[in-house]
């Protein structure tokens, strides 16, 4: 019996009791006041009456006490189940509701409380519907901001106020390197001291900031701007780079063409004008030496012939003046048709082949040029309906050109009308190296054009697909660990570290024989995404020869490693990229005996924490057997695609490992601490520890 | 021998075309102009025609067209300047035979001319 029930009986027995209380004391009120006679004919009266007076006692307190226990029942217990309901749908379950029992005051109070818990619903799932609109527009912002960063051909990174990326496009990724990540530190990419002096100008007002620095040879022009904070303090910086030497490299190349040309034709000249004057002048010279004079000539001019075809080929003039770029001939027509619906010119219909020709143009002015064929058509010949049919020149694999065929019901233009009619447009043609004619015995009209080199080509089967154009996580800004201590990653949700899942190809499976590692492939895993575009693979020269059973594995034969990289100087490229995250594997003691002694030797070090997939399979399903990665693929629903490379491993794995944190979140292990000591209790880390000795 | 009328502007390289189509026996005549070509064609008869492409006024694609237009079916062999691949694809498309790029050697010319009138092997 809880304490409020029993202070309930006591104030039941005080209500019951009290009316005999005062009985009693009424009674020995009137036996005291009465005279002494009388007092013994009350002394025996009661006396006498003595049974029935206590009868009629007990009956009065009985009956009085089950009167009040059935009031009681009738109006504190449904007033108890009233508070408990409300208690629920204040903690546990707003929408639950009270049901309206006991007498009609407590009906009316239930059925307020109810009305009160709708609003009070309704109210919150307005709040609810607001926060839900407002972040789908976050989000529409967010998507239409990475890919307005991804087709930027200049690099783009957001960082929070520490430096870690929160935003990249794949132009940066191309400019800095691979070292480029969510979650990483720009000062993996960018001098520190650089990007805290350019801060420093911003904030004495000095927007936007630029410097030039060098990186791998080449030099980064970066700007460098701060994010307005807002009322949280600072939010971090943008940062813009661009490739400044590739500009400067095309003038640099242009001026030194036209410098060694102009030397080769001034000497040319200088041998011709020699060589003639001195025929010309010496007419009496003798037959042998005039032949001689005569072959100097033509040895000049086979090379001034030279010097120009060279000029042509390489002089930067042809590419970047104008803006060149790729444009299927479907899409080159459809903008021929959209000038003239414009301007009213002749219809045009489009012969849409299945396999689309490609042509690096500028595709307005070409459209453009087009449209002024047809106009001409229309114009002298009355034609209103022309057929529009692309195709690619010469050998359709090899061929640098492709045309696009104009074609009318009508009769053929004369020969030099098309050059005197369209003007501009012949130009416009001719410089881009095409050329345009018309057919004198048929109608139809020829325009050759280059085709474009970068012509998309049809993704190979089972590829992953397109990387979205900018990558970003701005829920990172929220999450800083400290990688500094180790110790206080063991409090670190799982569901919010970062992770590098990796794996190695062998030539085989004794390290202490001399088995070494031939190729090591990693993925990140960061704010509980697998970034398969933050990728890590490198084939590795083991330094001896790789068995045919170990290829016949992994397909990596003597022959592919040969020249590649050894392990010493591959795995300190892979300790930065698994920097400040903890290490994800499957069986990963077998992966670190092969890498124990590279690090010794190195001096090496990779991020302490160490998780195996394999293990947190056997806390999960001890019952369970085999542990290997097709099994536990199969039982979790992922897909096995690129199995027995490193990186399609670590893929595998890193997926893997994904599914299994809820699964482990919902048997309380939310901690990379609890993780490490559920999954070293296993009967699995016993038999790993004993074969790999760790 | 053959009847050949050249073509072209620049009388720096006529003076060896006209010299070396004179050495292999052929008679010769020169124009200057693709007008002149055309005024000339019908008397002469020529059995090839040594044609400039890049001439003053009509230039050597048109006379080629109007040429083959006219129905004249003598061999035409095109002198450019340039040898893009557009350019020689648009020469072939007009109606010209062959084309040799400038700068050229004589003995490809010679034998080029040869070839073209049917006499291959021959110099």
């Amino acid at each position: 019996m809880n304490p409020s029930r029993l202070r309930l009986a006591g104030a039941l027995a005080a209500v019951v009791l009290a009316p005999a209380v005062v009985v009693a004391v009424l009674g020995a009120g009137v036996y005291v006041s009465v005279p002494a006679a009388d007092r013994a004919v009350l002394d025996r009266v009661v006396r006498e009456q003595v049974g029935f007076l206590a009868v009629a006692a007990s009956l009065v307190v009985l009956v009085a006490g089950l009167l009040l226990a059935a009031a009681l029942r009738r109006y504190v217990d449904p007033a108890r189940r009233l508070a408990a309901d409300v208690r629920v749908m204040l903690d546990a379950n707003p929408d639950h509701h009270v049901t309206p029992s006991g007498p009609a005051e407590l009906r009316t109070l239930a059925e307020a409380v109810n009305e009160l818990a709708e609003r009070h619903a309704k109210a919150r799932r307005d709040v609810v519907e607001q926060v839900e609109t407002a972040a789908a527009d976050l989000d529409r912002e967010r998507h239409r901001l990475a890919v307005l960063m991804g087709v930027l051909t200049i690099a783009v990174l957001v960082c929070a106020e520490d430096g870690r990326i929160l935003l990249y496009n794949t132009a940066a990724r191309d400019l800095l390197g691979e070292d480029v990540g969510l979650g990483r530190s720009v000062f993996g990419v960018l001098d520190r001291n650089l990007v805290v002096h350019g801060l420093e100008r911003v904030d004495v007002g000095a927007t936007p900031h630029e410097a030039t620095v060098e990186r791998v040879g080449a030099l980064v022009r970066v700007r460098l701007a701060r994010v307005p904070s807002g009322t949280a303090g600072a939010a971090g910086f943008v940062l813009v780079c661009d490739d400044a030497t590739r500009p400067e490299q095309a003038a640099a190349r242009h001026a030194e063409l036209l410098r060694s040309s102009a030397d080769r034709v001034r000497g040319a000249a200088g041998s011709i004008g020699a060589a003639a004057g001195a025929v010309l002048g010496y007419p009496d010279m003798p037959a042998e030496q005039r032949r001689r004079f005569v072959e100097v000539i033509a040895e000049e001019a086979t090379r001034l012939g030279e010097v120009t075809q060279h000029l042509m080929t390489e002089s930067p003039a042809n590419e970047g003046q104008w803006a060149v770029t790729d444009i299927s001939a479907r899409d080159l027509c459809a903008a021929v048709g959209a000038i003239l619906r414009r301007t009213d010119g002749p219809e045009i219909r489009i012969d849409d082949p299945p396999g689309d020709v490609w042509f690096a143009v500028e595709s307005y002015a070409v459209s453009e040029a087009l449209a002024t064929v047809v106009r001409l058509l229309g114009e002298r010949h009355g034609v209103n309906r022309v057929l529009l049919a692309a195709a690619p020149s010469g050998a359709a694999a090899t061929g640098e050109f492709g045309h696009v065929d104009l074609s009318w019901a009508g009769p053929p233009l004369a020969a030099g009308e098309l050059e005197r009619g369209i003007g501009d447009a012949t130009a416009v043609i001719r410089r881009h190296g095409g050329e345009l004619w018309a057919d004198t015995h048929h109608p139809q009209v020829r325009v050759m054009l280059p085709r474009s080199d970068g012509a998309p080509r049809p993704q190979a089967k089972g590829m992953p697909e397109e990387p979205p154009p900018a990558l970003y996580d701005f829920e990172l800004e929220q999450f800083q660990p400290d990688p500094a201590e180790w110790s206080e990653w063991e409090d670190g949700p799982l569901d919010r570290l970062t992770y590098t899942v990796f794996d190695t190809e062998t030539t085989g499976f004794a390290p202490e024989e001399g088995d070494e590692i031939v190729s090591i492939g990693a993925v990140r895993i960061v704010g509980g995404r697998l970034l398969r575009t933050e990728t890590f693979e490198r084939l590795v020269d083991p330094g001896r020869s790789i068995p045919r059973t170990a290829t016949a594995v992994h397909g990596i034969t003597s022959d592919l490693v040969r020249g590649a990289p050894t392990l010493d100087e591959v795995l300190p490229a892979f300790a930065v990229f698994a920097a400040d995250s903890v290490l994800v594997g499957h069986n990963v003691a077998f992966d670190m005996a092969f890498l124990a002694a590279t690090q010794r030797r190195t001096g090496t070090k990779l991020s302490a924490p160490l998780l195996d997939t394999l293990l947190i399979d056997g806390a999960l399903h001890p019952d369970h057997d085999p542990h290997t990665l097709e099994a536990m693929a199969e039982r979790l629903g992922v897909n096995l695609v690129g199995r027995h490379t490193a990186l399609g491993d670590a893929l595998l794995t890193g997926e893997i490992f994904l599914r299994q944190l809820p699964l482990l979140a919902g048997r309380g292990v939310r901690t990379l601490g609890e993780l490490r000591a559920a999954a070293a209790a296993t009967a699995q880390a016993r038999t790993s520890a004993r074969l790999y000795r760790i | 021998m053959a009847r050949i009328l050249i073509c072209d502007d620049e009388p720096n390289i006529v003076v060896s075309l006209d010299f070396l189509m004179r050495r292999q026996g052929h008679e010769v005549r020169v124009v200057g102009d693709g007008e002149a070509v055309l005024a000339e064609v019908p008397e002469f008869d020529p059995d090839l025609v040594l044609l400039d492409l890049m001439l003053p006024g009509r230039d050597g694609y048109e006379i080629c067209q109007t040429l083959r237009a006219g129905g004249h079916r003598m061999k035409i062999l095109m002198l450019t300047a340039k040898g893009r691949e557009a350019e020689i694809a648009k020469g072939l498309a007009v109606g010209a035979d062959d084309y040799l790029t400038k700068p050229f050697g004589t003995q490809d010319l010679v034998a080029r001319v040869q070839r073209l009138l049917g006499r291959g092997g021959e110099t």
